[in-house]
């Protein structure tokens, strides 16, 4: 079954969906479920997988064709770029944002910098536990 | 235009209730919007009068070129009416044929594909009135999406629906939507449906009294929807 079939049932209504759409596409690199140069479903194929409006999957493949993550080949669809930097790039550019969201909220809590800190630091350290899994690890890596 | 739809000052009185007070409203082509409110906000009244049943006491209604106007609109606008009756000898099968001959844009083929993804097919045979609530809001939508034209009007779709034949209903209108129409969606549910939206309005006491993009509304507040409509909507002190 292709990933994106999973998708679906875990997006977040609080966040943008076209900005989810494209963390799961470097997620999914990540985690090597698809590879470079894989051809990925047209919009209105990943609409009807998705059950989001065609033109959310639009604005996210034309913000993902722009960040170089993918190419669209005229009459044969998208393919996911073969380019590694470029993922790194966009990925970088989205948990920046995460962060961003994340350290507002803390703010907005009243947690300290300190505390923010050692909060998450705790979390870190629990997942680590959890990732001692070598293959898992090095893709984290 | 690149609008399916602009609305200008829109208003409509019986008697003494103005149910629309001047809405302003406009969908570019390819949209689904979401049209949000309480009851009794004039969600009913607005899809009615853009879709030609009811005429206007003042304001303007465009639609895309070459689209009949004023009562006319009828012929090229589907209208999915919240509650809809049917002679009572009337079974499934009879209704696609009564929707196929009345109306011009009728697509067979669109039908056979919406029977499938409705789960109509083992429903021919049944007669309208033994359908639960639930099918039989399937089945109008079944005859709404047939036809094959640039604006559809659905008038709370889910109501009354389990959440399989949500599902069902929500594949429905994201597939079977054609790329150079639009769909205005009127629901007070707006957790279960959010998703598929590009734009929503909010209508209260018969004006739109807050629109806009919903990832762009997303982004800036952090917030779903369903959550803004309420902050919006306690606010106005009308839920």
């Amino acid at each position: 079954m292709p990933v994106w079939e999973e998708w679906r049932l875990d997006f977040d209504d609080r966040e943008p969906i076209y900005r989810q759409i494209i963390l799961r596409f470097c997620r999914a690199f990540a985690r090597g479920d698809i590879e470079t140069g894989e051809r990925i479903p047209s919009i209105r194929e990943m609409s009807a997988l998705l059950k989001v409006n065609a033109n959310t999957v639009q604005r996210a493949y034309q913000q993902m064709e722009r960040d170089g993550l993918i190419n669209s080949k005229r009459g044969t669809g998208f393919f996911f770029t073969e380019d590694l930097g470029m993922v790194e790039k966009t990925q970088d550019g989205l948990i920046y944002d995460s962060m961003r969201r994340f350290a507002s909220e803390m703010r907005e809590m009243g947690y300290s910098s300190e505390k923010t800190l050692t909060e998450l630091a705790k979390h870190i350290n629990g997942e680590e536990t959890d990732c001692n899994d070598p293959e898992k690890k090095e893709r984290i890596v | 235009m690149n609008n399916i739809l602009e609305i200008q000052g829109l208003k409509k009185r019986f008697r003494n209730c103005e149910a629309l007070g001047g809405v302003e409203m406009s969908i570019p082509i390819g949209q689904i919007a979401g049209l949000l409110g309480p009851n009794a906000s004039g969600k009913t009244t607005l899809l009615k009068t853009i879709a030609g049943l009811l005429t206007p006491t003042a304001g303007h209604i465009r639609y895309w070129e070459n689209a009949p106007v004023g009562l006319n609109a009828r012929k090229t606008i589907s209208f999915c009416p919240d509650v809809m009756s049917f002679p009572k000898w009337m079974r499934v099968r009879d209704a696609f044929n009564y929707y196929r001959d009345f109306y011009e844009d009728w697509s067979h083929e669109r039908a056979l594909k919406l029977i499938e993804l409705l789960e109509l097919a083992n429903l021919q045979d049944t007669r309208i009135k033994r359908l639960s609530k639930g099918m039989k809001e399937r089945l109008v939508l079944g005859l709404t999406f047939s036809r094959q034209t640039r604006l559809y009007l659905l008038d709370e779709p889910m109501d009354g629906i389990d959440p399989v034949g949500k599902a069902r209903v929500i594949d429905a209108i994201i597939s079977m939507q054609p790329e150079d129409a639009s769909t205005l969606i009127s629901t007070h549910m707006v957790r279960d449906i959010e998703r598929i939206f590009d734009s929503v309005f909010f209508l209260s006491k018969g004006r739109v009294i807050f629109s806009g993009d919903c990832d762009e509304m997303r982004e800036e507040s952090g917030r779903t929807v369903e959550q803004k409509y309420l902050e919006v909507f306690i606010h106005e002190g009308s839920v």
